[in-house]
């Protein structure tokens, strides 16, 4: 019969009051722990798909619009550019690497980007089945657009213009499956890889005539351009240059991803301000009960203190009753933040959008157990000071 | 077993509402204290277990003055010395019978046992209703669990504060045979505070508080 015992005792005998203040502590932490799991997850979703591209270049217009459309694949884009600038500024000797992007047409809700075998490289890709494009009309299949799509290798299918599902169809061109990647937890999951020359193919139609086709290959565009620098020194000069000498637009992942975070960060404040707020109404809702027993028990505690419990046993005692809460309360928050973060993860699939992992468990999450902890802690002070200071000789003669 | 010492108690050193100059039990004897309402019966039991502390004069308990220990030393000293058995036997309302005994070793600093807290219970014939929550217990076995409670520790006193009171004939007669045969059989001082002028036959010794002056007769 240790004091634990006691305590939890005392929370048996009450199971209603005991669950709501369960209730409440695990949806003060879910809802903070919640914001905690998605904030963690989409950041480390964005990052993992950004890490690797020191600039996006690409028409002029907003710059989060343009990494949201060329990196992350969850706008549209921006407009597009001439191959030919595109082109120059690969050339320049800042820049290591150029990966393009033709950015026209989707598969059932899934982008169709035109671009080099480097994209595939540049998430470190590897196939499932197949191969790369060598021609054009042929297409390499992301790991979550075969899933949900159920096609495989030499399936064919023809893309819709835009990315609504159920645009106009170009029905006379056709793209053959010759490859499928494996899952990579990064965007090259949720896109349909093409070489460029197919979706110029796609609007162009076939033509045979030669000068027709020069006078269309000078006229030929992309959408956006992912640049590796060569040289760290490359920031300094290399946005500002595009910026501001040419008709193009370069946006830093790095820091439009941040400044994203901040707009965004202001719904995730307002959500865990929240969270704050019902930890709070548990902090009191703890504090009535406790103080209500108090009275209640008025003369167990005598009863305990002619047992020869010191008052700080008694204050103990309340002590560990508000902890076995906190406890509870903080185990079963952190199990329902993850089952929101679940039904999140679970609505952003339906809708294409990034991949987060509902139950990856980090260490760091222990301290959501502090906030409900401190609640409990504070609401228990009190009444455990003033259990320990009660008059026995007065509470027990006052019955006789 | 007790001596008591010119003592003298006033609640927060106020006015005295109790005055005894010299009282002693012997080791294994019981006494009855006794005397109208008001008169300090429950004070002094009190102070016998430590609960209060005299204004002046000493309470001897075992050899031990408690004025002498410090609060926590004198909780424990309660704990492992003394029994005591209130006036509703009030048990623990979310404990099991057993569990009221050995939640009394737990807080006395003693080993659980298990074993002998079953034992006492059966000396008061209540083992068959250890598991038994108290609103499952019918007053006699309350009472009688209450008892097992007090003595579970081996004290060397059982102080009991109106045992008998709101109790018909029967069970009074029942209540005060049961602690005077408890006391007897575990070798235990026994004191009795109580108004109940049905006792008397029973505990011969007494002890006779004088009625306060200025205390109203209620």
């Amino acid at each position: 019969m240790s004091p634990l015992q006691l305590a939890w005792s005392y929370l048996r005998a009450r199971p209603l009051g005991t669950l709501l203040n369960v209730l409440l502590l695990a949806l003060g932490v879910g809802t903070i722990g919640f914001v905690l799991i998605v904030n963690g997850q989409v950041g480390d979703s964005l990052t993992r798909d950004a890490q690797d591209v020191d600039l996006v270049v690409g028409a002029k217009g907003s710059p989060i619009q343009l990494m949201l459309a060329g990196i992350f694949h969850l706008d549209v884009p921006t407009g597009n550019i001439p191959l030919a600038s595109a082109q120059e500024l690969a050339r320049n000797p800042l820049i290591k690497r150029v990966i393009p992007e033709c950015l026209a047409d989707s598969f059932r809700g899934f982008w169709i980007v035109g671009t080099t075998h480097d994209y595939i490289d540049l998430y470190h890709g590897q196939f499932a089945a197949g191969r790369a494009w060598d021609d054009r009309m042929q297409a390499v299949l992301g790991a979550t657009v075969a899933a949900h799509t159920k096609l495989g290798l030499g399936d064919r299918f023809v893309g819709s213009h835009g990315l609504a599902e159920g645009g106009p169809v170009h029905g006379d061109s056709v793209y053959t499956i010759v490859g499928v990647l494996k899952p990579t937890g990064t965007v090259l999951d949720r896109v349909v890889l093409v070489n460029p020359e197919s979706v110029w193919f796609v609007h162009e139609g076939n033509i045979t005539d030669p000068e027709e086709m020069k006078v269309i290959a000078a006229e030929r565009q992309v959408t956006v351009l992912l640049v590796q620098y060569a040289t760290p020194l490359a920031a300094v000069s290399l946005p500002r240059k595009i910026n501001s000498e040419t008709n193009m637009q370069a946006a830093s992942p790095a820091y439009e991803t941040a400044r994203l975070f901040k707009i965004v960060g202001v719904g995730a404040d307002v959500i865990r301000a929240f969270g704050g707020v019902v930890l709070a109404t548990a902090a009191l809702s703890l504090f009535i009960a406790l103080y209500h027993a108090l009275n209640e028990r008025a003369y167990d505690i005598a009863v305990l203190r002619t047992l020869g419990a010191r008052p700080a046993s008694i204050a103990i005692m309340m002590l560990l009753e508000a902890m076995i809460l906190a406890l509870l309360g903080g185990v079963l928050g952190l199990l329902l933040a993850h089952s929101l973060a679940a039904v999140l993860a679970w609505w952003m699939a339906r809708q294409e959008s990034l991949p987060i992992n509902p139950w990856a468990v980090s260490a760091q999450e222990l301290w959501l157990l502090v906030p409900s902890f401190a609640a409990a802690l504070l609401a228990a002070l009190l009444p455990s000071w003033r259990a320990a200071q009660a008059n026995i000789s007065a509470t027990l003669a006052r019955r006789i | 077993m007790i001596r008591v010492e010119q003592l003298r108690f006033g609640y927060n050193g106020g006015e005295e509402v109790l005055r005894l100059e010299h009282f002693v039990l012997e080791p294994k004897s019981n006494v009855l204290v006794v005397g109208p309402s008001g008169c300090g019966k429950t004070t002094l039991l009190h102070l016998i277990a430590g609960l209060l502390l005299p204004t002046r004069g000493s309470v001897v308990v075992d050899d031990q003055d408690l004025s002498a220990l410090s609060p926590p030393a004198r909780d424990r000293f309660r704990g492992r010395h003394i029994g005591i058995v209130l006036q509703q036997f009030h048990l623990l309302p979310t404990l099991t019978a057993i569990q009221n005994l050995l939640v009394a070793q737990s807080i006395a600093g003693l080993p659980v046992d298990r074993h002998a807290a079953q034992q006492m219970l059966e000396a008061l014939d209540v083992a068959e209703r250890s598991e038994a929550y108290p609103h499952q217990l019918s007053v006699g076995q309350q009472q009688r669990v209450a008892i097992a409670r007090a003595l579970v520790n081996r004290p060397k006193l059982l102080l009991a504060d109106e045992p008998t009171s709101n109790l018909d004939d029967e069970s009074c007669t029942a209540v005060a045979d049961l602690l005077l045969d408890a006391a007897q059989r575990h070798g235990v001082s026994l004191v009795i505070a109580t108004h109940d002028n049905r006792l008397k036959a029973k505990v011969p010794h007494q002890l006779a508080l004088p009625r306060r002056p200025g205390a109203s007769a209620t």
